[in-house]
């Protein structure tokens, strides 16, 4: 609860002038912002217009998100565009926000969205309704007008304006409470940045990108008062961005890699009362936050008379380039930084500061502080110099890899070799995304990323001193190449060449694919094209959908520019991610949305909102394949897919519609709709053509960390004994090269098309009837056997004599540890075998096959009634208990005492002394595997997992009457 | 002061708690008398649907004074205001509250009815919760009073009000009617009870509310008096208020 004392504080309240729309937007008239700011120039110019066909702003990019309809607001040295009323993006409810923003000259935009609110909640959203140009000579101006979403009678009106010279946007919003109750109002500017992209830099005692985290109950205490908000750390072609208030003296907010929110303090608004919020929002080149800061200075110099000066300096990087290793230069008064820079090739930086302070020069390298120096500036008019900086050498390393001796697209996983080796490359990105040992670059941007390296030809890449393990992959149907126990030197360079040859693993008549991947058109990635691209490539994935959230793309220029268009089939989809909660749950009012869906082929049309597919918030799933299909996904032959089913939360919101839905894995479902979470499965949504049901594949693998298999294996079983069955598919849901690996893990799929020719209909159809099985590296044959019969799983009903025979053939590459096999009847393992064949050889090409065995199916199947059997292969799994007896395993056995307990609950120190517990987890993840071991090797290239493969079912109708589900 | 006015400290007529800053809208009793009070009072609004609370508490410093025998002036001065909205980014204010100024005439005194009108004006100085707006509040109301069998009397209010927000938007400009009905009985001049049935209609929405209002009462000797009551609705929409509560100590001159 923020606080506002004394007569004196809540006389500083009073706003600036009047209200430029008392009544709501009827006949409504805002004022500039910003009143007091001019900036000069030769020339300069204003334009604003509707996008047509015939008049675009030639923004270029996946970030880029203009569409036909939406407003330029321009001058000589930026491109703001505002979007159309029915082109909302992310968490708005309607449009009237701001979704790119760029620099003349840099028509690749890296700006992600801002959207208006007095709160956190979906009520508290700006629902814009009206939008109109205005020209007013040299300025021009758009204004927008509504109400908040969940209050009609609280008007809105936001003009923002663009005027000659200004290397910004003048942004003035006022909001009124026409309702009968006093309200608490955070007037913001919602910045969403995704997690992955730009990160938010505010001038503030050990602030910089370092902010408090919090929760949905904790964010009052994550509030900061702040001079400005600026962004960077986008991978290029990128600029930095800035928020300056006009209207106060400081923004008020709170911010993360996710969204950062910023405005006045919030403030208690009584019925017929107002608040107006002013603020200056600017853009500049380059990916440091610098260039915003310099813009800020500037204003708060016009502002509020705050002088600064330029300081100049230099990073010296021994024999390479400053940009090769990564440095970030963050100027700091004491324990507040007020810039901070990524020095040019040169080493050499120019950023503004304010004046009359002392600074120390702090330069971080390889992800970690490496080099320091101070310096003092005075006046506004005597700019400053800091002595070069010059940091220790690096080494230089150049890694050759070819697959089948030819040079190829590869990806080198970069160990840390030893212990101390790890401990002194530890590093990450501006305090973000750490874990990266060694750091090579953004774990998040191109190649190099974190430890990781995209290979084509000789790439040379820096690092840190010290002994490494380098390991090079293709995917899992090849061998593994290594280069183990490496010094590397400072100031030494060398080659290191990387072998590899594909194996006969992948079995004739399939085509692997991973139908969840991400790039730079996702709010959450900003991996760009062409390393996207690479990567598909070096993991030797032949199929591929395009599922960027809320949005499509096409990496078919990417694929043209690499020469690789034979070598791949693409499928544009898009993977509609719910941002907007709503209530549609009547056991629960706690709104929510319904998880995470995705759709291929659709239809991608650069010019078109979100790029092609369907605005698709407020829907449940149903609903939401019905606009998804009017919008041009093929429903008859394309696919809907349910993503990572089970799961928490994501930034507030659920990602898994089993957890959104509230299912209980020990009730079943139910066609009796009533809003409870059992019959929302079946539920066909007002308007929908389609029931929530309808959905052809489920995810049972999701991400190179096979940590949630059992969670997704227990939903998609649970659906089994109802008979209700959807293929299962194992996707990499890779953001970028680093967390998840692209297909690993894959889907194999048994189709007569190939890539060359490809047919997505004949292959959709074979991955909707379950002709495939889901793979990290072990590959399952399976087939039941019945006379001249032979059926492979599917979600086909067979009606199999009691002479059928299972057939199981187990193969893998030599590098891949296959050690277990399991039958799984009906949910319960009926079958484990252990007697599989283990390579001699690792780094070989040889004993790939590890087991063929044949299984009566009479011994398999329950003494009555229907059975379903899958096959899985890999590693023992790790126990699991399901202590909150919803039906999906939550604890491991993570302190190893054989029994699973409250003891093993991490935010447990009693027994609760119930049966059922409220407080759970996590499940146990399998123990680092120790260096120079075969789960080691394993592990370096498939980060966090553990062999698994599983099958697609055999469902078996015993009695001749159908397959509707059975009784366990 | 109608005949049924006695001259004790014991408080009378309907109960003060109110839900409206400044009481506006809240009746009025019949007599008149020369009087200082302190005391306290909040209001309680939990939606907790929309994640929504609203907490206000006041020390409040009030006063009457009997100009003539049927006629008085009064005045509410909350010292201070602490207003508060829960919520998921939840905000406050701590400074002086809402001063209002009134007058009551008493007229047609019978066996056994009194009758008087009265209003008040609420003067914008809550400057703590002030944005931009000034809200000015004003009520008119008619209040009644007859004797029912021995000391337990029956009485009836009905009051319009109003607000008008200058410098403000749209939505400022709001209108209601208040109406009560109830009873109050004392034993002798240190201890009463008084019951009443509060109902509002048109400032939020057709029916704001419908809310019984227990009051108990206490006096000693001369001039010391003491009321402590509450409004609780039974009848509202989501943000009708949980209870409004009030503590008053009087002190009769």
């Amino acid at each position: 609860m923020r606080t506002t004392l004394s007569l004196l504080s809540s006389l500083a309240l009073v706003g600036c002038g009047d209200i430029g729309c008392p009544d709501g937007p009827d006949g409504c008239s805002i004022p500039s912002a910003c009143e007091g700011l001019a900036f000069e120039c030769d020339a300069g110019s204003t334009e604003a217009y509707v996008i047509t066909a015939d008049h675009t702003p030639g923004l270029t990019g996946p970030i880029a998100l203009s569409a036909t309809g939406d407003v330029v607001l321009a001058n000589d040295l930026i491109v703001a565009v505002i979007e159309a009323l029915d082109h909302p993006h992310d968490i708005a409810p309607t449009g009237g926000g701001l979704v790119d923003l760029t620099v003349r000259g840099e028509p690749a935009d890296a700006f992600r969205h801002i959207f208006h609110a007095t709160g956190l909640l979906p009520e508290d959203a700006a629902h814009y309704d009206t939008i109109t140009i205005l020209d007013e000579g040299d300025v021009k101006a758009v204004l927008v007008t509504g109400h908040l979403d969940g209050y009609p009678k609280s008007k809105v009106a936001t003009r923002y304006e663009i005027r000659p010279c200004e290397p910004g946007v003048r942004v003035r919003t006022e909001v009124i409470n026409g309702g009968p109750d006093p309200l608490s109002w955070f007037v913001t500017d919602a910045w969403y940045f995704g997690g992955r992209g730009s990160l938010p830099f505010t001038p503030g005692p050990g602030a910089g990108f370092d902010h408090p985290s919090f929760g949905l109950s904790t964010i009052s205490a994550a509030f900061r008062d702040t001079p400005y908000l600026a962004t960077g750390g986008h991978e290029g072609p990128s600029a930095s961005f800035v928020e300056v208030a006009c209207s106060e003296d400081l923004l008020s907010g709170f911010h993360s890699a996710e969204l950062s929110a910023v405005g006045p303090a919030p403030a208690v608004v009584y019925p017929g009362d107002w608040m107006v919020f002013e603020r200056f929002i600017g853009a500049a080149p380059g990916p440091s936050a610098a260039g915003g800061v310099d813009v800020a200075l500037e204003v708060r110099r016009q502002l509020h008379d705050e002088p600064y000066v330029t300081l100049s300096g230099s990073v010296e990087v021994p024999g390479v380039r400053a940009d090769a290793v990564e440095t970030s230069v963050v100027i700091l008064e004491g324990d507040v930084p007020w810039t901070q820079v990524f020095p040019d090739g040169d080493g050499s930086f120019d950023v503004r500061v304010p004046s009359n302070k002392d600074y120390t020069v702090e330069v971080r390298a390889f992800g970690k502080v490496a080099g320091q120096a101070s310096v003092s500036v005075g006046d506004a008019d005597a700019d400053a110099t800091v002595e070069p900086i010059v940091l220790d050498a690096p080494a230089q390393i150049t890694l050759d890899a070819t697959v089948d001796g030819e040079r190829d697209q590869v990806q080198v996983f970069v160990v840390a070799a030893d212990d101390a080796t790890a401990d002194a490359t530890k590093g990450d990105f501006l305090g973000y995304f750490s874990g990266c040992a060694p750091y090579l670059g953004n774990p998040h941007g191109n190649s190099p990323a974190c430890n990781r390296v995209l290979v084509d030809g000789p790439t040379t890449i820096v690092l840190e001193p010290g002994l490494y393990d380098f390991y090079a992959s293709v995917g899992p149907f090849s061998t593994l190449a290594a280069a183990r126990h490496i010094t590397v030197e400072a100031g030494v360079s060398q080659t290191l060449p990387l072998s590899l040859d594909m194996l006969p693993v992948q079995p004739e008549g399939t085509l692997s694919g991973d139908f969840h991947v991400h790039g730079a058109a996702s709010f959450d990635a900003q991996i760009g094209d062409l390393d996207r691209a690479r990567a598909f490539l070096a993991s030797r994935v032949q199929v591929i959908a395009t599922t960027e959230h809320d949005a499509a793309w096409d990496y078919a220029d990417a694929l043209v520019t690499l020469g690789a268009t034979d070598r791949l089939a693409l499928m544009i989809g898009t993977e509609s991610t719910g941002h907007i909660l709503f209530p549609y749950r009547t056991d629960d009012p706690f709104p929510r949305v319904t998880g995470h869906w995705n759709f291929w082929p659709i239809t991608f049309d650069p010019d078109a909102a979100w790029h092609g597919p369907a605005w698709d918030e407020l829907a449940e799933p149903g609903l939401l394949m019905t606009r998804q299909r009017d919008a041009g996904w093929d429903d008859a032959n394309g696919v809907v897919e349910l993503n990572h089913p089970v799961g928490g939360l994501q930034f507030g919101r659920d990602f898994g519609w089993a957890s959104a839905a509230g299912f209980h894995l020990n009730e079943p479902l139910s066609h009796d709709y009533d809003g409870t979470p059992q019959t929302l499965f079946f539920h066909q949504p007002d308007g929908a053509a389609f029931a929530n049901s309808d959905y052809d594949v489920q995810e049972v693998m999701n991400g190179t960390n096979n940590g949630t298999f059992l969670d997704y294996r227990a939903f998609w079983f649970y659906l089994l004994d109802q008979g209700i069955v959807k293929a299962g598919v194992a996707n990499s849901d890779s953001h970028s090269l680093t967390e998840n690996v692209i297909a690993t893990p894959r889907t194999l799929v048994w189709t007569d098309t190939t890539v060359q020719d490809f047919d997505s209909a004949a292959f959709n159809a074979d991955l909707r009837a379950g002709h495939a099985i889901g793979t990290n590296g072990p590959v399952i044959v399976a087939e039941l056997r019945d006379g001249d019969a032979v059926a492979v799983p599917s979600v086909d009903v067979l009606t199999p004599s009691g002479a059928a025979v299972l057939h199981v053939e187990i193969s893998a590459a030599p590098w891949v540890p296959v050690d277990e096999v399991r039958i799984i009847v009906n949910g319960e393992v009926a079958q484990t075998l252990t007697d599989l064949a283990v390579p001699t050889d690792p780094f070989g090409d040889g004993d790939l096959d590890r087991l063929s065995v044949d299984v009566q199916l009479a011994d398999l199947l329950p003494a009555s009634g229907d059975a379903w059997i899958v096959i899985e292969a890999g590693h023992a799994l790790e126990a699991a208990a399901d202590l909150d007896c919803d039906g999906i395993p939550d604890t491991g056995d993570n302190n190893r005492d054989g029994a699973i307990d409250w003891r093993d609950v991490a935010e447990l120190t009693a027994d609760p002394g119930v049966d059922c517990f409220d407080t759970i987890g996590p499940l146990a993840e399998p123990p680092d595997p120790e260096r120079g071991t075969p789960d080691a090797w394993f592990r370096a290239v498939t980060p966090g997992g553990y062999p698994l493969a599983f099958t697609n079912p055999f469902l078996v109708d015993v009695d001749g009457n159908g397959f509707s589900g059975v009784t366990r | 002061m109608s005949h049924f006015c006695e001259e004790m400290a014991l408080p009378s007529g309907p109960v003060v708690a109110a839900f409206q800053p400044g009481d506006l809208g809240a009746p009025r009793r019949l007599c008149t008398r020369d009087e200082l009070a302190f005391g306290g009072g909040g209001v309680i609004v939990a939606d907790a649907d929309h994640f929504y609370g609203h907490i206000v508490a006041t020390g409040d410093l009030s006063g009457s004074y009997a100009v003539r025998e049927d006629t008085e002036l009064f005045f509410n001065a909350e010292i201070v205001r602490s207003d508060g909205i829960l919520g998921a980014i939840g905000s406050s204010s701590l400074a002086p509250g809402h001063l209002s100024l009134g007058a009551m005439h008493a007229f047609a005194p019978l066996d056994n009815f009194g009758g008087a009108l009265h209003g008040r004006l609420v003067l914008p100085t809550a400057i703590g919760v002030y944005q931009h707006g000034h809200p000015f509040g004003l009520d008119v109301g008619f209040t009644m009073a007859q004797p029912l069998v021995g000391r337990l009397y029956a009485h009836e209010d009905v009051t319009l009000f109003g607000q008008a927000v200058f410098g403000g938007g749209t939505g400022g400009l709001r209108g209601g009617v208040g109406v009560l009905a109830g009873v109050e009985w004392s034993a002798g001049k240190a201890f009463g009870l008084v019951g009443d049935v509060h109902a509002g209609f048109g400032y939020a929405t057709a029916i704001d509310e419908v809310s019984i209002a227990p009051g108990f009462r206490f006096a000693g000797g001369k001039h010391f008096g003491a009321e402590l009551s509450a409004l609780v609705p039974v009848v509202g929409r989501a943000r009708t208020p949980l209870a409004a509560a009030d503590l008053r100590l009087s002190w009769r001159l």
